[in-house]
């Protein structure tokens, strides 16, 4: 048999044991130690099992996401997105869905300091969905806004998924922060024109707040302070050269923890923070260590290769590629986490991209606007089910109904994106 | 064997905290790193407070805050697909369970097993690590700590999910 035809076979065993509730991290482990050890040998497999944790867990490039997941959980446990959010409701609160825009804003804000979505989803939610429905906003709205507003948790940086991609594909960290810069503030700004649009359209779904003054104003603007400046520290440090990117991790996570201290954080809670990282870093470097094990596995059985040499044979033009991989990014976007999605998908794709001459960065953030996606859609949104948990009162059906103007709002940013590749790559 | 179960917890449980100290101090180590290196560079060299090994602590820090929560986390820390069970009973995703965990057992009985023999190849060769010259035996040492436990956790989890299967209290 031969190296390809175990290797689908191995691909085939995987997706059934996901299918059957297996940790994602798991079956790509199983996958990976079965299938190398069925083309070359069970020993060289068993060595997998010391060199794949050992190489991944020593290496210097992972060690900013326990930082970047730190740095998310201690703004959140120190309610600076309280603050954050009282202040952009001073500036939109009077408009009508003025708070949906605040609480995006928000999302906005906080992702720059926090790499994860579904962190930023939850931060978001604890503090402005009660504000929403206290002020009659329709709840698909309400809940819709943070699904998507989460999302930009992704995108703009930092970023755990295109920290991971740089790292898988061997790409700048620093470039692709700063190619993620751009569509994440064009989501944010799409995502605010969606609001804008669906509230002259039904007018039902949001009433204007109270007007806030000048001053009002001018005060909440400082609650945008500790995430302007612990984002100020991060990019600006990194633009001049004070530190690397991977060292920029620490540098925020120390600034945040400072802040968090001054807004009253003791030890207790710094254990606390500190567990909540874990947990979620566990979860993370649980599915390196698996793609780590399947990486393997994908090099000794050529799969990629084989896959080339396949999608040559059919003549197709590099769109017509690149439409085809978005596609099934989309399809497993609907019933995998993002993270694992990455992790399992680009060491497959990633040389057909290369092979069709796109630019890898470029292609990251792609592929990371794609995957987003499969954060809102159904049936598995883990921003919506993060939502969900907020509002129990509130069908899944109805978060998803809300959330549909926002996924249309990221196929016009990814078509963007496509069309004019310097949206991505301006900054670099 | 329920004082068993609560014991290897209560070490799961400190682990954990090690980890969470490990966190810290690789925040710390990086940040000395970049304000020395940033003072030698402000100060044309004069003042020189800058280290080596900085990098190495990092990555030893980060291999052991992440192996030694796994123990703690393997029951916490999981991402299924859990489209296609949805609507199995509540026996029937236990056993899916036991069976998961029972996978991340075999998985971590292989790495310990690979960790042992690191151990003594290392003793054998004197092997140390590059910039601060740490008996590698020893990593290895305290690598196999963290996925002894693993193991012990996770065939316990096994053991207390098909305890509920069967309906047997653990």
């Amino acid at each position: 048999m031969s190296s390809a035809t175990i290797g689908f076979i191995c691909i085939g065993m995987m997706l059934v044991l996901m299918a059957i509730r297996i940790p994602i991290a798991l079956t790509m482990a199983i996958a990976g130690f079965v299938g190398f050890a069925w083309i070359i040998a069970f020993d060289p497999a068993m060595a997998i099992l010391e060199n794949a944790p050992f190489e991944t867990l020593t290496n210097y490039n992972f060690s900013p996401i326990p930082m970047f997941i730190l740095m998310g959980v201690l703004a959140s446990r120190s309610k600076m997105s309280d603050q954050l959010f009282s202040g952009a409701r001073s500036l939109f609160g009077a408009w009508r869905g003025g708070i949906s825009l605040a609480a995006l804003m928000s999302c906005g804000i906080f992702s720059a300091i926090s790499g994860s979505s579904v962190a930023t989803a939850a931060s978001m939610s604890r503090v402005a969905l009660p504000e929403m429905r206290k002020h009659g906003y329709a709840d698909s709205l309400a809940t819709g806004t943070l699904a998507a507003g989460g999302t930009l948790g992704i995108m703009i940086p930092p970023s755990i998924a295109l920290l991971l991609y740089a790292l898988i594909t061997e790409q700048s960290v620093g470039d692709m922060f700063m190619a993620g810069l751009i569509p994440g503030l064009l989501g944010l700004v799409l995502y605010s024109v969606t609001v804008t649009i669906l509230v002259r359209l039904k007018p039902e779904l949001a009433m204007p707040g109270e007007a806030t003054t000048l001053m009002q104003k001018l005060v909440g603007l400082k609650g945008l302070l500790p995430f302007t400046s612990v984002f100020v520290i991060i990019i600006g440090g990194i633009y001049l050269g004070l530190f690397t990117p991977t060292e920029a991790a620490a540098v925020g996570a120390f600034s945040t923890l400072v802040i968090a201290v001054k807004r009253g954080m003791r030890w207790a809670g710094f254990l606390d923070a500190l567990k909540e990282t874990l947990v979620t870093s566990a979860m993370i470097f649980f599915m390196i260590l698996g793609a780590e094990i399947f990486g393997f596995f994908l090099s000794v059985s050529r799969i990629s290769f084989e896959l080339v040499d396949f999608v040559d044979a059919l003549n197709l033009s590099p769109y017509m590629i690149l439409f085809a991989i978005l596609l099934l990014f989309m399809l497993l976007g609907c019933v995998m986490d993002s993270i694992a999605m990455l992790l399992l998908t680009v060491p497959v794709v990633f040389p057909l991209v290369q092979a069709a001459g796109f630019d890898p960065v470029w292609f990251g953030v792609v592929a990371v606007i794609t995957v987003e996606l499969g954060l809102i859609t159904p049936p598995v949104g883990m921003n919506v089910f993060v939502i969900k948990a907020f509002a129990k009162d509130v069908s899944i059906g109805s978060i998803y109904k809300g959330v549909m103007p926002f996924v249309i709002s990221d196929l016009v940013r990814l078509a963007l994106i496509i069309a004019f590749p310097v949206l991505a790559l301006g900054l670099l | 064997m329920s004082g068993f179960v609560r014991l290897v917890d209560a070490i799961s449980r400190g682990m954990l905290l090690i980890s969470g100290l490990l966190v810290t101090a690789m925040m710390l180590i990086v940040l000395a790193d970049v304000v020395t290196r940033a003072l030698f560079r402000l100060t044309d060299g004069s003042l020189d407070l800058t280290f080596i090994g900085g990098i190495e602590l990092v990555r030893f820090a980060l291999l052991f805050a992440i192996l030694y929560a796994l123990p703690w986390c393997v029951d916490r820390s999981q991402v299924v697909v859990d489209l296609f069970t949805e609507n199995l009973s509540e026996r029937g995703k236990l056993m899916l369970e036991s069976l998961c965990f029972a996978g991340y057992t075999l998985l971590a009985i292989g790495m310990s097993i690979r960790f042992w023999q690191a151990i003594g190849h290392a003793q054998m060769s004197g092997e140390t690590s590059q910039d601060l010259m740490f008996p590698m035996s020893y990593i290895y040492a305290a690598t196999l700590l963290g996925t002894f436990m693993l193991a012990l956790r996770s065939l316990l989890v096994t053991g207390d999910r098909l305890g509920k299967v069967l309906g047997v209290k653990a």
